[in-house]
């Protein structure tokens, strides 16, 4: 991602819009104006904030500005209505398969000491 | 100060972050005997008062079901803005996805800018021009290494959406009053990491005379007295000072247990007072009137009263304050200070 990017795809990634076909009913997130599927046209579409952990796995290999803190828990999860992205995990030690999580808002990167402080969305473990 | 037309609160939410840290650890580090309270939050290392007032916000908007297509405001008080310039209101508008036709800003007034914000919020919508808004107290407060403020600097908060009374509230204001006078107990100069403060100051000539004033003030204008509140809120930078003043105003411990959280989440300054609020709106009852005094160095406070009404069994938040807390896990200081930002790298 460049400064420019982080900006024209921040309500997407603050809010896990993404996109749905207006043919074939296929669901992507990032959002994309064309489906992969069918070609077909795709529309905004607000994802469930709701879901579960489907795979998980620790990053501990990524670049500085994602990889201060030494490891990433990241994770495949399905959404409420079914869809399954990829996020990043926060506020859970050890991650379980089936873990009921929720999207929140949280400080993906920075730009150096100086530079801009980047938010987007994270999984972590549901409140109540 | 009474609203022209009648507003209150229509839905609010608190949020703590996950990491507390004992008092005893950190008084074990310096070798020292002081433990105020018993454990702090502290934010995970991807958190910051931007966030933390989102997940407050998300959390009074979802409990409440707030039609979100009428907030024409949203003001954060806060110490601790991630940036010294660059307002943290706009990515709360763009992430919750709030009208950009909106008026935002941050405030600054140290513990206190939670509840200025409320009072701008209240007279917004009491003057009609506005439909609802929000108001939020929130930090990630500072406590030099070895201080009296690293045993207590915390971080969280609270939000409030505020409508007019016959939008349906879960709260009404009743009666708001507001004292300042310049009292240096505490300040920040541009550019500084740490806060300073003059010990002796904070106690009596500063939190004491000015919460003593605006609830006195309040009660002499308006007619109250403590034993017409089934609750009080006092702003809580340790556990001496809120009982303390709670029993000189003449109020029991029973009215101000709910909403003292200091015990194990520490003082998160904008979001103090706030988020003892929402600890007792979290357990209290339609027709019981709840009393709010924040308290913030430089100094000031801001009393407030609210009678809680019906909708309260619909609108509380969910999970309540105390699920939160209960939901928090121990960290050591190495963590503390990794995240804190305390480590050269
Ligand atoms: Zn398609």
């Amino acid at each position: 991602m460049t400064e420019i990017s982080d900006w024209i795809y921040r309500i997407s990634r603050y809010r896990l819009i993404g996109s749905k076909c207006v043919e074939c009913g296929e669901v992507a997130y990032p959002p994309r104006l064309t489906c992969y599927k069918c070609g077909g046209k795709m529309a905004d579409y607000q994802l469930p904030r709701r879901g579960k952990i489907l795979y998980y796995t620790v990053v501990k290999s990524l670049p500085e500005r994602y990889n201060r803190y030494g490891a990433y828990p990241v994770a495949i999860v399905e959404l409420e209505d079914g869809t399954r992205i990829f996020g990043l995990l926060t506020d859970v030690d050890n991650p379980e398969k089936g873990m009921e999580v929720e999207a929140v808002l949280r400080k993906l990167y920075t730009y150096g000491e100086h530079g801009k402080i980047i938010y987007g969305v994270k999984f972590r473990p549901v409140l109540g | 100060m009474k609203p022209g037309n009648d507003v209150g609160i229509y839905g609010y939410g608190a949020y703590i972050p996950r990491y507390f840290i004992e008092n005893k650890i950190i008084s074990s580090l310096w070798k020292r005997d002081a433990q105020p309270i018993q454990s702090k939050s502290f934010p995970n290392y991807d958190e910051d008062t931007i966030t933390i007032s989102y997940e407050a916000a998300l959390r009074a908007i979802e409990s409440s079901k707030a039609p979100i297509e009428k907030i024409g405001a949203i003001f954060i008080g806060s110490e601790s803005k991630p940036y010294a310039v660059k307002p943290s209101g706009t990515v709360l508008v763009d992430a919750l996805g709030l009208p950009r036709s909106i008026l935002s800003a941050d405030y600054e007034f140290a513990c206190k800018a939670g509840t200025e914000a409320m009072q701008t919020v209240f007279g917004l919508v009491s003057s009609g021009m506005i439909e609802m808004g929000i108001a939020i107290g929130a930090d990630t407060a500072q406590g030099r290494p070895g201080d009296e403020l690293e045993y207590t600097a915390a971080a969280g908060g609270a939000a409030y959406i505020i409508s007019r009374v016959d939008m349906g509230v879960l709260a009404r204001l009743e009666a708001s009053y507001s004292y300042v006078s310049d009292t240096p107990d505490f300040w920040r100069r541009s550019g500084e990491d740490y806060p300073r403060h003059l010990y002796r100051f904070t106690g009596e000539p500063a939190y004491f005379h000015h919460i003593m004033s605006s609830v006195k003030g309040l009660f002499e204008k308006y007619g109250y007295q403590p034993s017409d509140f089934a609750y009080a809120v006092f702003h809580q930078p340790n556990y001496k000072f809120p009982t303390r003043v709670a029993a000189k105003l003449g109020f029991t411990r029973e009215q101000i247990k709910p909403g003292l959280v200091v015990p194990l989440v520490g003082n998160t300054y904008s979001g103090s007072s706030l988020l003892g609020l929402a600890a007792t709106l979290d357990v209290a009852k339609p027709g019981d009137k709840i009393l709010l005094a924040s308290f913030g160095s430089g100094a000031g406070s801001d009393a407030m009263v609210f009678e809680v009404t019906e909708l309260i069994e619909e609108r509380r938040m969910v999970p309540p304050v105390s699920k939160m807390i209960s939901r928090m896990s121990p960290g050591d200081y190495s963590t503390y200070a990794l995240y804190r930002d305390m480590l050269k790298r």
